[in-house]
């Protein structure tokens, strides 16, 4: 048919219809009322039905689950035939699965649901793949992990009832419990652990655990295909599991369970997947075979995520029916925390006055591991001499940046090395109290040219972060130190400074340097340096080359103190990173969560979720 | 009229293709890439000295750009959008997931819209220069001019905090099964939010192009009759002060697609704003040129909608 047979037939069809007597006025009523009709109709056969739509569940759903399911249901039915959107919806869905509770008591219920406040949406739910400690925490309660990192930043046995390790810290073995089953009933074995270990270490996984577990014996060869199993993950039975490394590692169960605890994954299920589909299976956004305290439910794309109590878990059941992680703005958060629909959210600094006056729900602040500083960029060669890094924190004024911006919730650093408790923070180290007089002397000894602009690569996170470095620019200029934010997204952030090294300064934030002492050594040797490593400030000192490690691998806590005091000291007065604070956790709690103890680390609010009730 | 039609979908081809040439391009040309945005000192301290290079191959992206696009296009023309570099999903399923809620939001928000607009402009340009015109014109300004999370801020605060009437986020209450009146509950507020700043420039519109209408004879001739006012108005006068709006509304469709981001983020509404600023920030360019396709053929199709329907419905355009 040619392209006039076909304009010839449209417009045979076009006058038939307007042969029919219909005007374009009435053609017109006709179409709009059509419109009108399907638009209406649509919209409320949707309305129904739409929240179905976006349920996204897997393709290897078990029977166990679906009970699950149904008593997450049979709860929420009782919720809504009463008044839906208050308190009171919570307290009749507790009341009839469990023990009941008087009005004025503030006994733990049997049951209920908790709802905490997710900040962003998960890329996976896979334990290997997740590189964000929001994730990693939902991951560890639902697939449960040999070892979790608790509330003081201490490896606590969680699957594993006991890990014993050698003095030496080059072998580590872990005893699983009894009765570990995972949600379909199988038994989670040490097959399990090595299955999981080795998809990890495994490169074509591309997990970028395979990092992490490299010092494990045999980890090289396998990840490049050259062993068919890693020699040093030694499985003598079901329950034992000896993993044997290269060099003793004092830090290493601090290293497995950073942020909160690697999950163990059911080989049964993915043991025929190739490793370079691993991330794309559907389980790694329905994970619904697991072995935790809590079960994946269902996942509603950007909105939430829903966990019920596994029935197969081997401790004690946990009080809570279901959990739901919820993704809203912190904004929205803070006002469903007033009208009591979230239980459980991160605080910045603005908020803490607003959530100690809700009578519903009160603030906790704890140490946070983390640290805020400035990296230096040491190839620039006029950043090069030290005494202009030293000006430079000499003419900062952190004490009351931390009053004025943080509401005195931190404490300043003077190094990477400020815990844990058995380190503490290092004796001997210079203050650098705020002295801009100093400051500018040290500057006019190094020969500073004052007309210089530096180039400061800033990513927006915080608010409290922004001030403070608008703080920093204007203390600077009073001391003749010129700067110029520029402020980029992560993802041109990242490339100017690890990919390009085009810049002077950038502030960062974050980090678990609290939890042990080493993991400050990733950032200061010459080995990592980016590309092949983290320090892309590209600093170099031979003694701190060879002090981190002889740290790491000392056995005694009492020796690895000396050790690191001594690279504390170096690192504090050379400062390759201009050390500023370490800001607090803060968390809005609603009065009827129980059982919640504040983690040092922010994103490891679940660590003991397993023991946590609501009172109504 | 069907040679027009034609005409015109022949000549869109081509502009498809070209608009999706300036966005390739420009999507490449922004500072950063897929890899950087997912980089953070610790993740590159655990893995090899190869991985971000490695990484980068996998995905592709060392082919130089004409190449890619290439390649991307012939996917496309093969009905694959392809997958994305976040989390390796099709980005087909992605977006299937999203446009509901965009669509069911925006549709209500246009209704709304409308429903508040059209009878303000007739009322603005029936009394002109009244109170009610002034405070309708007051209205469109203010509305227009608070930015549109603050309103959405202070709407939560207002009803969802202080008088507890709304709920302040989510598609439906979390944990219950859905129900009509719960998602209608839930859909208020955004709606509102968003619908009264999009009622704002129809209110202008409406009201303009009422006030050319009730200046013509044959309204005049309508009166004479003896025909009631509100039916001289509305069945004479409205009727074709609408033919404009119509256009207008036409052209507003494609955002039925584009959704609003800021209004989504707030209410925690999961649809297609959310999904392009995140694919924006983390560079994951499948999704940014499948929302960017996807939007290129809407905007195409209602253009070519608003001018027929301006055809059909005013017997005075004809096209050759």
């Amino acid at each position: 048919m040619t392209l006039r047979d076909a304009t010839d037939e449209l417009r045979e069809h076009a006058s038939r219809l307007s042969g029919y007597g219909m005007s374009r006025r009435g053609f017109v009523r006709l179409v709009s009322a059509g419109v009108g009709s399907s638009a209406v109709v649509a919209l409320l056969a949707a309305c129904g039905g739409g929240s179905k739509s976006t349920a996204t569940t897997a393709a290897a759903s078990t029977g166990t689950s679906s009970s699950g399911a149904s008593t997450a249901t049979t709860a929420a039915t009782a919720a809504s035939t009463s008044k839906a959107g208050t308190p009171a919806a919570q307290s009749s869905a507790a009341a009839s699965t469990g023990t009941s509770t008087s009005s004025t008591a503030v006994a733990a219920v049997k049951g209920g649901q908790a709802h905490v406040l997710w900040n962003a949406s998960p890329v996976t739910l896979m334990p290997i793949f997740s590189t964000s400690g929001s994730e990693q925490q939902v991951e560890r309660l639902m697939f449960g992990a040999l070892v979790k990192m608790n509330d003081k930043l201490v490896p606590t046995p969680d699957m594993a009832s006991k890990i014993e390790a050698t003095p030496d810290a080059k072998s580590y073995t872990f005893t699983l419990h009894d009765n570990v089953k995972f949600s379909d009933g199988t038994p989670l074995t040490s097959d399990d652990v090595r299955f999981t270990f080795q998809a990890a270490i495994d490169s074509r996984s591309g997990s970028y655990w395979n990092g992490r577990l490299k010092g494990i014996v045999g980890a090289a060869d396998f990840s490049t295909q050259k062993a068919t199993s890693v020699t040093g993950i030694v499985t003598p039975d079901d329950k034992t599991v000896t993993i044997n490394l290269t060099g003793g590692d004092a830090a290493f169960l601090v290293n497995l369970c950073n942020f909160s605890g690697l999950g163990i994954m059911p080989k049964h299920i993915l043991k025929d997947v190739a490793p370079d589909q691993l991330r794309k299976h559907s389980f790694a956004l329905a994970p619904t075979v697991t072995a935790g305290a809590f079960k994946f439910v269902k996942y509603a794309t950007d909105q939430y995520l829903e966990l019920a109590r596994n029935d197969t878990y081997w401790g004690t059941p946990p009080p809570l029916d279901s959990i739901f992680m919820q993704i809203l703005t912190s904004d929205v958060a803070l006002a469903q925390l007033e009208t009591g629909k979230i239980d459980l959210m991160t605080l910045s600094v603005q908020d803490l006055d607003h959530v100690k006056s809700l009578p519903n729900a009160q603030m906790q602040s704890v140490a946070s591991p983390s640290m805020d500083f400035l990296a230096v960029n040491m190839e620039r060669d006029y950043l090069k001499d030290k005494r202009i890094r030293q000006a430079m924190l000499y003419a900062i004024d952190r004490d009351g940046i931390l009053k004025q911006i943080y509401a005195g919730q931190g404490e300043i650093t003077n190094s990477p090395i400020f815990g844990p408790d058995w380190m503490g923070v290092p004796e001997g180290l210079n203050e650098y109290k705020f002295d801009p007089a100093k400051a500018k002397q040290l500057l006019k000894d190094a020969g500073w040219d004052g007309s210089r602009t530096l180039d400061m690569v800033y990513t927006p996170v915080t608010k409290e972060r922004t001030t403070a470095m608008q703080i920093i620019q204007n203390q600077w200029s009073d001391v003749g130190l010129k700067v110029n934010i520029d402020q980029v997204d992560t993802a041109e952030g990242n490339r100017r400074t690890i990919q390009a090294s085009d810049f002077d300064l950038r502030p960062t934030g974050g980090g678990v340097f609290r939890a042990d002492p080493g993991v400050s050594g990733t950032y200061m040797v010459t080995s990592t340096w980016t590309p092949k490593g983290g320090n892309y400030g590209h600093y170099s000192n031979p003694d701190i080359d060879k002090l981190y490690p002889e740290a790491q691998a000392a056995g005694k806590p009492e020796d690895r103190k000396v050790l690191y005091t001594q690279i504390a000291k170096i690192l504090n007065d050379e400062l390759p990173w201009i050390f500023l604070y370490s800001p607090n956790s803060a968390y809005g709690v609603a009065k009827r969560l129980q059982g919640f103890m504040p983690p040092s680390y922010v994103d490891n609010k679940l660590w003991n979720a397993e023991t946590w009730s609501v009172t109504s | 009229m069907g040679r027009y039609i034609l005409r015109r979908i022949l000549i869109s081809i081509p502009v498809m293709i070209g608009i999706t040439m300036v966005t390739y391009l420009i999507v490449n040309l922004a500072p950063g890439d897929p890899i950087s945005a997912m980089l953070n000192p610790e993740t590159i301290a655990s893995q090899g000295p190869d991985w971000v290079a490695q990484q980068k191959a996998a995905l592709g992206l060392n082919d130089p750009l004409p190449i890619r696009y290439v390649l991307w296009l012939k996917q496309v023309a093969q009905g694959n959008l392809g997958f994305s570099y976040n989390d390796r999903l099709p980005v087909t399923g992605k977006i299937r997931e999203r446009i509901w809620p965009t669509t069911k939001l925006m549709l209500t928000v246009e209704f709304i819209a409308l429903l508040v607009a059209i009878p303000l402009g007739v009322i603005s340009a029936v009394k002109q220069y009244s109170a009610i015109d002034y405070i309708a014109t007051i209205f469109g300004f203010t509305a227009v001019s608070i930015p549109s999370f603050f309103l959405a801020l202070a709407a939560i605060y207002l009803f969802s905090v202080k008088f507890g009437w709304l709920p302040a986020a989510g598609m439906g209450t979390i944990g219950s099964p859905s129900s009509l009146g719960d998602s209608a509950k839930h859909l208020v507020l955004p709606a509102m939010v968003l619908g009264l700043s999009q009622a704002a420039p129809l209110i202008r519109y409406t009201r303009s192009s009422m006030l050319e209408t009730v200046r013509q004879d044959f309204m005049r001739t309508a009166r004479a009759k003896g025909l009631s006012e509100v039916i001289v108005l509305y069945r004479h006068g409205l009727r074709n002060a609408l033919i404009p709006l119509i256009t207008v509304v036409a052209l507003d469709l494609p955002k039925l697609l584009g959704g609003a981001v800021i209004i989504e983020s707030v209410f925690a509404w999961p649809g297609m704003g959310t999904l392009a600023i995140e694919a924006v920030r983390s560079r994951d360019y499948p999704v940014i040129m499948a929302i960017n396709l996807l939007s290129a053929v809407l905007i195409l199709v209602c253009n070519l909608l608003a001018d027929v329907l301006y055809a059909f419905i005013d017997p005075r355009i004809k096209y050759s």
